[in-house]
């Protein structure tokens, strides 16, 4: 039988001020899927995310590729999970292109050539060749979300989590930037509310609702029930409505 | 929005900006150490350090203009500090009286003060060919590589990283404000607005830092300072600290022989 490379077991999170983010979710992830998170604003999408790779950590477990989410393994984890978060302003924080995509392997400890040459490759499989020496402020918002890509790519991470990963885009940005994630061979867990991306991209979707796990199911089913996403605030994809 | 695009020509190619970053960050903390160390009243060494600067300029082909523009900033503050060596210092006081005002000055503090405002010059217009030369990110690696800690360094970093973002923030805010204005505000209104601006843009900042850390933290950051370690330097390299400070200092001799 098949092992999860992520398994979530009954993890629960509360924010300081008291609100329950999550709420007993337990689901598991098999290689090669890609994951649809969806649910309304405040459903605990995000909240779910960061506990992958231990940025957040609550009551239950997490387990990455066998290796339980906890201090020891931190290190070997984040290797595992890269985490495209929503604004790229939060994730290019470095002063060049290239900066930002070398910190992770540099954090991995690697040689300067083998950085060189996974910052490289990166730049290639994103489509940011040539601007590597650029300024992160000096990108459009399109480049920059590649530019965000590419410094997980350099990690060659097994999961790739990407968090609202179309907002604010441009139609033309937005259809590149799903080619660039559909080519891409690792694990995808995608949190959204572009719907027509999830459709896309996942084979399977994870609604969530109030911090709870709603429905978990073939991405195809999940979004034509209209009851079911209308219940949880949203909606049923456009291409499938208009579908013969 | 690029506020503090100091490094903007640091991407021309030129001798001193193939220049190992290291090399150039010591030649010309070196040098300014040197300019700072100049007698007070010997004005021969500084027109020799300009002269040299000069030349650096010419060679690495940034724009004097621009170096000049970034260099003179530094005067108003080297004026409002000087000005308090001739007003009132030394043995012997010139009176002056202006109406009502009796000001005292004395003639040997105006060559501290012009000694001081050239030395300034000079130091500014230093960082400042450093800075367009080796460029920000260089100087980073080169701060981290020399044992500059790494808190000092990271710190520096994201505040050259950040400025834009925040003060584009502001700026959005402030436009936000703006169009719900109806009539001009009186300047209680002004400052009471203004304060929650900035109350608000400290609190944006203060979360967005949360984020960029978690960010950071996602990509396997524990502390430590990560950048590519500055290649060595070349024969070539050790040759610039020469040229930079030779001259200065040989005019500096000269100058206490004399």
């Amino acid at each position: 039988m098949k092992t999860p490379i992520i398994q979530v077991l009954s993890l629960s999170f509360a924010y300081p001020d008291g609100t329950t983010a999550l709420d007993c979710i337990s689901l598991d992830v098999f290689e090669g899927e890609c994951v649809g998170f969806v649910g309304p604003n405040g459903a605990g999408k995000t909240t779910l995310l960061l506990h992958l790779n231990g940025i957040l950590s609550g009551r239950g477990k997490v387990i990455i590729d066998g290796l339980e989410v906890c201090d020891n393994n931190l290190r070997k984890i984040r290797q595992k999970v890269g985490i495209v978060f929503q604004d790229p302003d939060d994730q290019l924080f470095s002063q060049t292109v290239f900066d930002d995509i070398a910190f992770g392997p540099l954090s991995m400890r690697l040689a300067d050539n083998e950085v060189l040459s996974r910052v490289q490759l990166a730049l290639t499989q994103a489509g940011m060749e040539g601007f590597e020496k650029k300024a992160p402020h000096h990108l459009s918002f399109g480049q920059k979300k590649k530019a965000s890509l590419a410094s997980i790519l350099s990690m060659r991470p097994r999961i790739i989590a990407l968090d609202e990963p179309t907002s604010n885009m441009d139609p033309r940005s937005r259809r590149r930037f799903l080619q660039l994630i559909k080519g891409l061979e690792a694990t995808k867990i995608l949190s959204t509310h572009d719907m027509e991306s999830v459709r896309e991209l996942c084979n399977r979707v994870v609604v969530l609702d109030s911090g709870k796990l709603v429905a978990d199911g073939e991405a195809q089913s999940i979004l034509s029930d209209r009851q079911l996403m209308e219940s949880h605030g949203l909606e049923v994809p456009l291409s499938l409505r208009c579908a013969p | 929005m690029d506020l503090f695009s100091i490094d903007k020509y640091s991407n021309l190619t030129s001798p001193i900006h193939r220049l190992n970053p290291v090399v150039s960050l010591v030649s010309f903390l070196a040098f300014i150490v040197v300019v700072v160390l100049v007698p007070s009243g010997s004005f021969v060494p500084l027109v020799v350090a300009l002269l040299s600067l000069s030349g650096i300029a010419l060679v690495s082909r940034v724009p004097l203009r621009f170096l000049l523009r970034r260099s003179l900033v530094i005067l108003p503050f080297a004026i409002a500090i000087g000005v308090f060596n001739v007003l009132g210092k030394g043995a012997q006081l010139v009176m002056h009286h202006y109406a009502s005002v009796s000001l005292a000055f004395d003639p040997t503090g105006f060559h501290s003060f012009l000694n001081m405002l050239i030395k300034s010059f000079v130091c500014i217009l230093g960082m400042t060919l450093l800075v367009s030369t080796a460029g920000s990110v260089r100087l980073f690696g080169a701060m981290q590589k020399i044992g500059v800690p790494t808190g000092l360094t990271l710190g520096t970093c994201f505040l050259s990283r950040y400025v834009s973002v925040v003060a584009d923030e502001l700026f959005r805010m402030k436009r936000s404000r703006d169009s719900r204005r109806a009539g001009r505000p009186s300047w209680v209104e002004e400052l009471r607005s203004l304060g929650a601006l900035i109350g608000v843009l400290f609190i944006r900042s203060y979360e967005r830092a949360e984020r960029v850390y978690m960010a950071m933290c996602s990509r396997g950051f524990d502390g430590f300072g990560v950048a590519v370690a500055p290649s060595r330097a070349s024969t070539k390299d050790v040759l610039f600290p020469v040229l930079l400070l030779g001259p200065l200092l040989i005019s500096i001799f000269v100058e206490m022989a004399i």
